[in-house]
């Protein structure tokens, strides 16, 4: 077969490049978008740990005012997350001072430590935890500072501590300490708000009242005198959260299970994606096929039915039934269309001998009292039409 | 492009170095080299856009039947073509197989054959051919749609064709090829010819026997029935013409009804003209005959559907009287369900049976008859009484369409392309037409 000029085959499939051409458009502006997105984030400030007396959390629970306060008051303020951290971050331990705040993740060991590096120590009792009852035996935990109907109560120092006596009054809610030896002040209904004890030529200051740290309580009464009075008695501070990292022991999720369980889920991940392609790449365009509409005869008298149902139209009914039957007897008697019901009641008569009245009474006047009567005359109309095609001699 | 199963299962393979191993970068490695793999398959694969395609089968069948399609393949390329190809022909064709493994090495053409086996009527379609071609590895596949365009008429069945025998054979009886017969008005003298013992005695032709060389043979005179008679059938493709009756639409049903009347009118030797009309020609067949009318019919018909219109009657008898300006058979094939519904019909039929011969042909619905004989309790006997009703309301119909003028003929599906055949064949013979 000699085909000299070969018709150029059409092709329904665009290009890769044709695809690509087309989808530059929207591919520069989700770039774009992503772009600005990505700077609007960066801007936006490195994400803050949402830690409660994080130094770099501007959250109302967070301490980002009085760390900032610090620093521009002259103190170098250290970060530090792990006790590994902030042995390192200790230089001079006599012009260094720690504070700890603590959320359950050291054990008694550990803030003994902590608190050990440096020459004045600030732990903040922010919950109940047996840890801090072994850091000094003799200190006990209230469960409230306050009375319970007045949350917000203001204390007075009453006591020593320099600190404290320049701050003068503050308010808190925090925790109540009680302490055997050491010095005690703002006492409130369930133990002090704080406790200094002198040990080993350093102080150790527990703090209960830990809220006057907070950055939505920090500006109430004396609480940011305290704080800065507390927090910067030394020219630098290392400020210690203690993290999941100080947890030892307990081994992680990822020590204990096999190395390639990661790749292995990633990779299951990937064939599942990779099925999908495979799977749900179409053969080709769909087809489309224009179906004509069929529509199911006989609703409509299906419709009546039902309508002579719900409305109990009996005699109506009745009607019809007689009617056709009428007119099938008329048509099986040989009997013109046009001849009234009564000669077809009398014919019928004559052919099947059944009584005039009674046929009369069948195919015209009985009222049908209820549906077992109508049932029951529709079936009799029914054989009524089978006698008389008997009587005919057909079958 | 498309992955191949082959691949997905390579890719999940890469669990089994990996667990032996317990080594990250194994993984890493096995997933480099499988994508390098795949890549290079997509490069060798042949291009499926340098594949032409061409076509070869009949461009017409009749619903029911299968035939042979065939797809040939020529790969203008200069790599060997390894591919699975899909014709996309519309579901109702049905083609099989639906998707064909073939090799078609550089410069070469392969034929493909496929079975159709449309299931509904009309012009069905394919629009393009899809060719997926693989690599050597089958690993990757590139993939195009061709524009490749097949179509098939698929003509209506005719299965009411088993009625033609015997009507012929009637339409013959009828045809002076035996004298016995009534004379009516409308036959003609046919011939003369000896008496044969049957022949209707009133039919001897005495003065012809008394001129024939032999007196003792008498000579009847045959008569057939006139010729070049008129009848046009109009169809309603209006949406009434939508509803199934039975197994077919009340389209299908008409379609059947004209295609046998057609036929048999043809060897009558009368014209058979037929209308598709609802509010627009939907197609028509004028001045066809001989071997020629019946493909013309089903032609005509073949992709014509019900439209959701009502149709006008009022242009209909502007229409007959465009096709025939003689007195006609009319037939209309519609639907005849009641008074109100056929007051269109009703209304343009004086117009027609002023001039024509005018049959109302349309279905029944045989559910009708079933309804009505059933009465075993209250649901059923409310059934059968609206059954009754529409059976009455059809009667009453059949009276208004009497009185004026014209027949009103309604049968279930199977029944009324004969039935349609048969009031023709006895208006032939009672020489009325």
């Amino acid at each position: 077969m000699s085909a000299p000029a070969a018709p150029q085959q059409r092709v329904l499939t665009p290009r890769l490049r044709d695809t690509a051409r087309r989808a530059r458009f929207w591919v520069i502006i989700a770039v774009v978008l992503l772009a600005f997105g990505g700077i609007a984030a960066l801007g936006s400030g490195t994400a803050s740990p949402g830690a409660p007396f994080s130094a770099e959390n501007p959250a109302p629970a967070g301490s980002r005012a009085v760390a900032q306060v610090l620093e521009d008051g002259g103190v170098e303020v250290v970060l530090a997350h792990s006790l590994d951290e902030a042995r390192a971050a200790v230089d001079d331990p006599a012009s260094t001072g720690i504070l700890i705040a603590d959320q359950g993740y050291l054990d008694a060991a550990q803030l003994a430590e902590a608190a050990g590096l440096a020459r004045s120590a600030v732990v903040l009792v922010s919950q109940p935890l047996d840890a801090r009852g072994e850091l000094e035996s003799g200190i006990e935990q209230g469960a409230r500072l306050g009375r319970d109907d007045e949350a917000n109560d203001a204390f007075e120092p009453a006591c020593a501590v320099p600190a404290a006596e320049r701050a003068g009054g503050i308010r808190s809610s925090g925790t109540g300490l009680t302490a055997e030896r050491g010095t005690a002040c703002y006492p409130g209904r369930d133990g002090a708000g704080l406790v200094r004890i002198e040990q080993d030529g350093g102080t150790l200051t527990l703090l209960g009242a830990s809220d006057v740290l907070r950055n939505d309580r920090v500006d109430e009464a004396g609480n940011a005198a305290l704080a800065l009075g507390l927090l910067g008695e030394q020219p630098r501070l290392v400020w210690y959260l203690p993290s999941i990292d100080d947890v030892d022991g307990a081994a992680t999720l990822g020590e204990l299970t096999p190395p390639w369980v990661v790749p292995l889920s990633l990779l299951a991940i990937g064939t599942g994606i990779a099925a999908a392609i495979w799977r749900g790449r179409r053969f080709g365009p769909l087809v489309v096929e224009p179906l004509p509409v069929t529509v199911r005869s006989g609703e409509t008298t299906e419709g009546r039915a039902r309508m002579y149902a719900r409305g109990d139209a009996r005699e109506h009914a009745l009607d019809q039934l007689r009617l056709g039957a009428l007119r099938r007897i008329a048509k099986l008697l040989g009997l013109d269309r046009a001849v009234g019901y009564e000669a077809v009641i009398d014919r019928a008569a004559q052919v099947t001998g059944r009584p005039v009245d009674e046929l009369r009474r069948l195919l015209v006047d009985d009222l049908p009292a209820g549906d077992a009567q109508l049932v029951e005359t529709a079936q009799r109309l029914q054989r009524l039409e089978e006698q008389v095609e008997r009587s005919l001699g057909r079958p | 492009m498309a992955l191949t199963g082959l691949f997905v299962l390579l890719l999940a393979a890469g669990a089994i170095p990996l667990v032996l191993s317990g080594e990250p970068i194994v993984l890493l490695a096995w997933v480099t080299v499988l994508l390098l793999a795949a890549s290079l398959d997509l490069v060798l694969a042949a291009s499926p856009r340098a594949v032409r395609v061409l076509r070869d089968g009949p461009s017409r069948t009749r619903l029911g039947e299968a035939v042979e399609h065939e797809l040939t393949l020529v790969n203008d390329g200069s790599r060997t073509l390894r591919a699975v190809v899909r014709d996309g022909w519309q579901p109702t064709v049905r083609a099989l197989p639906l998707r064909q493994r073939v090799v078609v090495p550089a410069g070469e053409r392969r034929r493909l054959r496929e079975q159709l086996r449309p299931f509904r009527r009309g012009v069905r379609r394919s629009e393009h051919v899809t060719v997926r071609s693989f690599g050597p590895l089958r690993l990757a596949a590139r993939q195009a749609a061709l524009g490749a365009e097949g179509a098939i008429t698929v003509l209506p069945p005719f299965h009411s064709r088993r009625h033609l025998p015997s009507r012929l054979a009637r339409l013959r009886e009828l045809e002076g090829r035996t004298s016995v017969m009534v004379r009516g008005q409308g036959t003609e003298f046919d011939s003369l010819r000896e008496y044969v013992r049957g022949d209707d005695v009133r039919s001897i032709d005495w003065r012809a026997t008394a001129r024939s060389a032999a007196p003792d043979d008498l000579v009847v005179r045959t008569w057939r029935p006139e010729r070049d008679r008129r009848v046009v059938v109009v169809i309603d493709t209006g949406r009434n013409a939508a509803a199934r009756v039975g197994d077919e639409t009340r389209l299908d049903t008409a379609f059947e009804s004209s295609l046998l009347l057609g036929a048999l009118a043809d060897r009558a030797g009368d014209r058979f003209d037929l209308l598709l009309y609802d509010r627009r020609m939907r197609g028509r067949v004028h001045g066809v005959s001989g071997a020629e009318l019946l493909p013309r019919l089903v032609g005509t018909m073949a992709d014509v559907e019900p439209e959701l219109l009502e149709t006008d009657w009022t242009s209909v008898p502007a229409l007959v009287r465009a096709s025939s300006t003689q007195r006609a058979l009319v037939v209309l094939l519609t639907t005849a369900e009641s008074i109100a519904g056929a007051r269109g019909l009703l209304a343009a039929l004086p117009q027609l049976t002023a001039k024509h011969l005018v049959l109302v042909a349309a279905v029944r619905d045989p559910a009708l008859e079933r309804m009505r004989a059933e009465r075993d309790d209250r649901g059923s006997v409310y059934r059968a009484a609206a059954a009754e009703r529409a059976l009455l309301e059809l009667d009453r119909l059949g009276d208004a369409v009497s009185g004026l003028g014209g027949t009103l003929l309604t049968a279930p599906p199977q029944d009324l392309p004969p039935a349609v055949a048969d009031h023709y064949l006895a208006l032939k013979a009672a020489g009325r037409l």
